[in-house]
């Protein structure tokens, strides 16, 4: 038998290996700036050969799609059993 | 020489699935995957440009028309089926290898098939085929849902049906080419098209309905339906600029909901949804490298979300759960299938070197070269949202959020040979985009792999990445919970029942008020209507189904005779 999980479970304290991967993580993200200030990008429009357009890009679109989601849970999230109670 | 109905690979699969059941188990097994691999042999080696005809009534049908467009979906689709043949070799259901084949041969037919009529019938058993993979799981749920798909399906087909009549009664013409707008029941086909292609608001039956089917059944319904709709959007309405928009609109919306969403497979159909969008706007361009794009990201589309759909299905067969608050820390005990769920991640948030990349790439430099700057940034940022909900979400809730309360065993042989295979099908289009191009309607002539490109889907993905982490460390990412979240279908589950509860109340209060002084009147009237109507009258007497359709065939007989 199944216990549904404490949502804190998901959040227990950083473990030395999530620490690590987090470091991974952030060294990645500043590599992959680091060939756009040698490379000149052959970008499809004039907005897009800015230095890290991509990146911003993602950034940006994550902070408003979690957002969004955040929001959107609020409006439309009901009991498991919705659909089972109807009239 | 085959008569020109039956010769056709889709009628070889329809054929062989029909038989299935009455086998053995071993026979079984060798015709569910030879059925696939000599249908795919047998489209090979038809040249393009190839056509059968056959006369039925006072038309000349085309049941087999083959041409760059229906080669490349129909290869997939033997890929398809042979893979999810693999993929069920464990089952001992007779059934359901025979819904899988039926409704794999039915959609290459409707590929295949070259004028209207020939696709609305293929069509409609695609959907009876579909549904009867829902109805065999013997579920009370899953029969109650796969009512519902029934109807929605059902309904795509009444559309197509009409619209194919006005067509092909305003022009004479029953060919299946480009159709338009503008054309005659243009309005409708394409209705038709958009509720099987999940179109934005016509979409729901398809999360409904794909998280309900058995493990392996999903895997099959994954690839074909919504395919189909792509294919018969690329013949018959590339280039309509209206698609451009819905198809953006596909590529967005679901993203929220797949990362609301709990059941691992509700959140694989919402992404399902998005993917179609990517190819529903390059069929909306409707240039030839739009179609290229729009046929190769079919192609890696059915590969990687198989190849999800597996791994997801392997846990449930092997866990019995499917929703991310009951799963986590399989990868101990399932590591083959994260590994293979991994992959399947990758291709899909497009990594360099995997097939997603590849195809999306096609689809955004089409929409480049039409010169769509805002398409293009929702498209690209589309692309960077698949790593938040299904690139890491699936993952990293199926094998490596912290659980200890699941012990299993690993996936047996079969689903991991066909996980195994797709992996790798994943990868090879991804290092050798010649192979891919090899299959395309037309000629491609662009090499995904440049530094600049490169650094920029790298860029995209650590950041999008990162986004994840800084929001899961602040405690905003919205964590799966147990819980429904309201889409479409509330109007036909909720809304609509609850609207009929309300009229009725509405009409017992106007009689409770209004009754007493009717009551002479209308009891009266009620007397006589009884007498007729109530449970033992003539008109509510219950007959068998045997009778029901006795009468219906009199009545469609009756129907025709007047008519004529």
């Amino acid at each position: 038998m199944l216990i549904e999980r404490n949502p804190q479970q998901y959040r227990r304290p950083s473990t030395l290996a999530r620490t690590r991967w987090a470091r991974a993580l952030y060294v990645v993200c500043a590599l992959t700036l680091v060939p756009s200030l040698f490379i000149h990008p052959h970008a499809e429009f004039g907005f897009a050969e800015m230095p890290a357009f991509h990146a911003l890009l993602a950034f940006v679109t994550g902070v408003v799609l979690v957002l969004a989601a955040i929001l959107l849970r609020r409006l439309i999230m009901r009991g498991e059993d919705y659909y089972e109670h109807r009239t | 020489m085959l008569p020109a109905w039956l010769n056709n690979p889709g009628m070889l699969l329809i054929i062989a699935g029909s038989v299935i059941p009455l086998l053995p188990y071993r026979l079984r097994m060798v015709v569910l995957l030879g059925a696939p691999a000599a249908s795919l042999l047998w489209l090979w080696q038809i040249p393009l440009g190839t056509t059968t005809t056959m006369a039925l009534l006072d038309y000349t049908l085309t049941p087999l028309r083959v041409d760059g467009l229906a080669f490349t979906f129909g290869v997939i689709f033997n890929v398809a089926a042979f893979l999810s043949g693999v993929y069920m070799w464990h089952t001992h259901s007779r059934l359901e290898p025979a819904a899988a084949l039926i409704y794999a041969g039915s959609a290459l037919g409707a590929v295949l098939a070259g004028d209207l009529i020939t696709l609305f019938m293929f069509w409609e058993v695609t959907a009876i085929a579909s549904a009867l993979l829902l109805v065999i799981r013997g579920l009370r749920d899953a029969m109650i849902v796969a009512r519902r798909y029934l109807l929605v399906q059902i309904g795509s087909g009444l559309f197509l049906m009409g619209g194919a009549a006005i067509y092909i009664h305003a022009t004479g013409d029953i060919a299946f080419g480009h159709i338009g707008l503008d054309a005659p029941g243009g309005w409708l086909i394409l209705l038709a098209f958009g509720i099987k292609a999940a179109f934005p608001l016509l979409h729901n039956w398809l999360q409904d309905a794909y998280p309900s089917a058995s493990a392996t059944g999903t895997v099959v319904l994954s690839a074909f339906t919504t395919k189909m709709a792509i294919y018969a959007l690329a013949r018959g309405y590339a280039g309509t600029d209206l698609l451009i928009p819905i198809g953006a609109v596909m590529t967005i919306f679901p993203i929220v909901y797949a990362m609301l969403a709990n059941d691992l497979r509700r959140v694989l159909s919402y992404s399902l949804n998005v993917q179609l969008g990517f190819m529903v706007v390059a069929v909306g361009i409707g240039t030839e490298l739009a179609l290229n794009g729009a046929a190769a990201h079919a192609v890696t589309h059915i590969l990687y979300k198989a190849l999800l759909f597996m791994s997801v299905g392997a846990v449930l067969h092997q866990t019995g759960h499917v929703r991310a608050t009951e799963l986590g820390g399989l990868a101990r005990h399932m590591p083959w299938t994260a590994a293979f769920c991994v992959i399947g991640a990758a291709s899909i948030s497009a990594f360099p070197f995997m097939a997603g990349f590849v195809s999306k790439s096609l689809i955004l430099k089409a929409v480049a070269y039409e010169h769509w700057p805002g398409i293009w940034i929702t498209l690209t940022a589309a692309s960077a949202g698949a790593l938040l909900y299904v690139g890491i979400k699936i993952p990293y809730f199926a094998f490596f959020a912290p659980n200890d309360q699941i012990e299993c065993k690993e996936a047996p042989i079969n689903m991991r040979l066909a996980m195994g295979l797709t992996a790798i099908a994943c990868i090879a289009l991804g290092l050798l985009p010649s192979l891919l191009y090899s299959i395309l309607p037309y000629p491609v002539d662009y090499n995904p792999y440049t530094a600049s490109h490169i650094v920029s889907q790298l860029q995209l993905l650590a950041f999008s990445a990162l986004v994840f982490w800084l929001a899961w460390r602040a405690g905003l990412y919205p964590l799966p919970k147990r819980a429904v979240h309201l889409d479409t279908d509330w109007v036909y589950r909720m809304l609509l029942p609850r609207f009929g509860y309300v009229a009725e109340r509405v009409y017992h209060a106007v009689l409770a008020k209004f009754g007493s002084g009717m009551n002479s009147v209308t009891e009266r009237g009620m007397g006589r209507l009884r007498l007729r109507y109530d449970a033992r009258g003539v008109m509510s007497r219950t007959w068998s189904t045997g009778w029901m359709t006795l009468w219906v065939a009199i009545l469609l007989v009756v129907y025709l005779v007047l008519y004529y």
